[in-house]
């Protein structure tokens, strides 16, 4: 059971109105990997992460997170998700934000501690921790939203855009503690405009404008497009969908 | 100067993109002043007295008291209840006062002997009472005129007559409960209604606004968690202010009041209640502060002005009786002066007590199920 897919999409739509923002997406995410998902602004991005991690409802088709129909709260204990926007209170600390969420998640005493202090130090905010969240920068912030998101040890990561904003040193230990994860177990669903990031991830599926183009290691996909880089392949994937 | 109407222009076009607001700038102030003038053209509702003349003799008195109140002054002569019979009469409300006439038979009247008027007043509205009370002194003077006239005496011999000795006696409150006891309890509730729906909407709006809602929705917790944790939060604060008013306004403003602090402190409870899942639930509905902000005027105005703060519900028009008792404020009013100015416990208000919380759950049951679907600003 345990590498079954984690994440299974089954003609995958959402519309908001008018605006189909998927237009039936069929995947199958396995387990233990960092699955990228690349796209340009509006391709469907936040949509598709918003309804794996339970807050919005498919429009038609069906979304299976760890094998059960989303949404379903008996599988949030599972899911740590990171939304686009840095989701905190600003007027806690970043420690108290740390805290909070741990603390819905059944994080408590010694262990939210020790989970929280390790987490600052990834991170690298232990000496803003007592900081209000209103007063510490932008790039600080993304990163406090990111530690709140991994403090219950979820088995299975949303991560919208984690490194946007993010400067570039602290982007290679983001991706180092990803790897990290993954080696112990984690499965990682991540989002990402950074093709150079993406080059790190497992397998890649290419958004646009709410289909999904084309899906692979991203090994294959450079071969497959004959391109010397994932942005060229990208485009290769992109003009042969377009009539 | 273009730079200042560039920011008109953009003040115009969100205020106007913003439909609701737009509708509400117009619909608000025509709902105020047409509920005002409703409330204050209608015909008053007159107030319900009984007058009893126990003794033979002074029916003809009693008879002539009751014609100039009828004329006079704006009540409603009750038939059909005896002297044993008036407290009954009075807590059920089908009289607000009862005068009992003694001692007004004629032949004994000239002699010199005064007769005595005992009102029995319900009390518990100060104002109505204390208004009754100014009519029928004004009555004694008319009253007099017409007993000397029927009694042809000489001028001398109608000297003699004097006024009736006036007793006063109340079921309730009584001669040293005023406006400000009157006013108290409605304040002490409206406030706390008042603070905790605003801060509860506001609270779960910037929950919204900030994200954290998103976060909230994707963790284990239940809606029904989420609004008791909230409840939890909000309640120890909102005691705690209805602790300090309670304080202040008996010890300090030295309000009169019978009945418990406990009870008072039971009814604020179901209050705040709901008020703050009412403010969960009409933030859903809400899109930014300005959205919240503007139910105030829709939530607070018709409560203020109907919900018998102002004016007791007895002297309203009967339609609009009718929408009082749909408004909770209404409820809390009636079990918090029963309360204080009546002096009754709580199981005597339970009926306005099951309101209250009839009205906290439905609003619980509107937040819970408005939490997820227009939690996440889907
Ligand atoms: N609540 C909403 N109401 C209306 N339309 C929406 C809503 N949320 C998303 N959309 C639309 O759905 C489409 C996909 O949006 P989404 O946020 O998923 O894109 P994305 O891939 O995450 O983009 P980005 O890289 O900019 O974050 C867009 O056209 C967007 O306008
Ligand atoms: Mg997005």
């Amino acid at each position: 059971m345990a590498d079954e897919a984690i994440v299974r999409l089954e003609g995958l739509k959402k519309r908001f109105g008018k605006i189909e923002a998927l237009k039936g997406i069929d995947l199958e995410i396995p387990a233990g990997i960092t699955y990228g998902l690349i796209g340009p602004n509006g391709s469907g991005k936040t949509t598709l992460i918003r309804i794996l991690a339970g807050i919005s409802r498919p429009s038609s088709g069906a979304a299976f997170v760890l094998g059960r129909p989303m949404p379903d709260r008996s599988v949030a204990a599972s899911i740590g998700y990171m939304t686009q926007a840095e989701a905190l209170y600003k007027d806690l600390t970043v420690e108290e934000n740390l805290r909070f969420f741990g603390r819905i998640y059944g994080v408590s005493g010694a262990l939210l501690r020790q989970r929280v202090d390790e987490l600052l130090e990834l991170v690298g905010l232990s000496d803003r921790r007592r900081s209000l969240v209103d007063e510490v920068s932008g790039g600080m912030r993304r990163r406090a939203s990111l530690a709140c998101a991994l403090v219950h040890r979820p088995r299975l990561l949303f991560l919208d855009e984690p490194t946007a904003g993010v400067d570039p040193e602290l982007r290679i230990q983001f991706w180092n503690y990803f790897k990290r994860l993954t080696t112990g177990g984690v499965s990682i669903l991540v989002s990402t405009h950074h093709l150079d990031e993406a080059g790190r991830c497992d397998r890649l599926g290419l958004l646009r404008e709410g289909e999904l183009l084309k899906e692979g290691v991203p090994e294959e996909l450079r071969r497959e497009a004959q391109a010397e880089t994932l942005e060229a392949a990208f485009l290769y994937f992109a003009r042969r969908r377009s009539p | 100067m273009s730079r200042i109407t560039a920011l008109a222009y953009r003040i115009f076009l969100q205020i106007a993109r913003d439909r609701r607001t737009l509708v509400l700038i117009f619909l608000v102030p025509m709902l105020v002043m047409g509920l005002l003038t409703w409330l204050l053209r209608s015909e008053k509702q007159p107030f319900r007295a009984a007058v009893i003349v126990p003794d033979k003799g002074g029916a003809m008195m009693g008879d002539l008291l009751r014609e100039l109140l009828v004329q006079n002054a704006r009540v409603k002569i009750i038939a059909g209840i005896t002297e044993p019979g008036i407290n009954e009469a009075l807590e059920d409300g089908r009289i607000q006062a009862a005068i009992v006439l003694r001692g007004a038979d004629l032949e004994e009247l000239k002699t010199g002997k005064r007769a005595e008027l005992k009102v029995v007043l319900e009390g518990s509205d100060p104002m109505s009472s204390r208004e009754f009370l100014q009519q029928l002194q004004r009555l004694q003077k008319p009253l007099l005129d017409t007993m000397r006239g029927l009694l042809s005496l000489s001028d001398e011999n109608a000297q003699m007559l004097a006024p009736p000795e006036l007793n006063l006696v109340f079921l309730y409150g009584g001669k040293d409960f005023g406006e400000t006891d009157y006013f108290a309890p409605p304040v002490i509730c409206f406030v706390a209604f008042f603070f905790v729906f605003i801060i509860t909407a506001v609270s779960f709006l910037r929950e919204r606004a900030q994200g954290t809602m998103e976060r909230l929705l994707a963790s284990p917790l239940s809606q029904f968690e989420i609004i008791l944790g909230y409840l939890s939060g909000l309640l120890l604060f909102a005691l705690a202010q209805t602790a300090v008013i309670l304080f202040f306004v008996f010890y300090l403003l030295k309000i009169h009041y019978l009945g418990s602090i406990a009870s008072v402190l039971v009814v604020e409870f179901i209050v705040v209640l709901g008020a703050s899942n009412m403010g969960i639930f009409f933030s859903s509905f809400a899109k930014n502060e300005f959205q919240v902000a503007q139910f105030i005027p829709l939530v607070v105005l018709p409560q203020v002005l109907l919900s018998g703060m102002l004016w007791s519900l007895e002297t309203m028009p009967k339609a609009l009786q009718y929408i009082a008792y749909a408004l909770p404020l209404t409820y809390a009013n009636l079990a918090l002066r029963n309360l204080m100015i009546k002096g009754f416990s709580l199981a005597q208000v339970l009926p306005e007590l099951l309101a209250l919380l009839a009205f906290a759950l439905l609003m619980t049951a509107g937040s819970i199920l408005t939490i997820r679907k227009f939690g996440a600003i889907n």
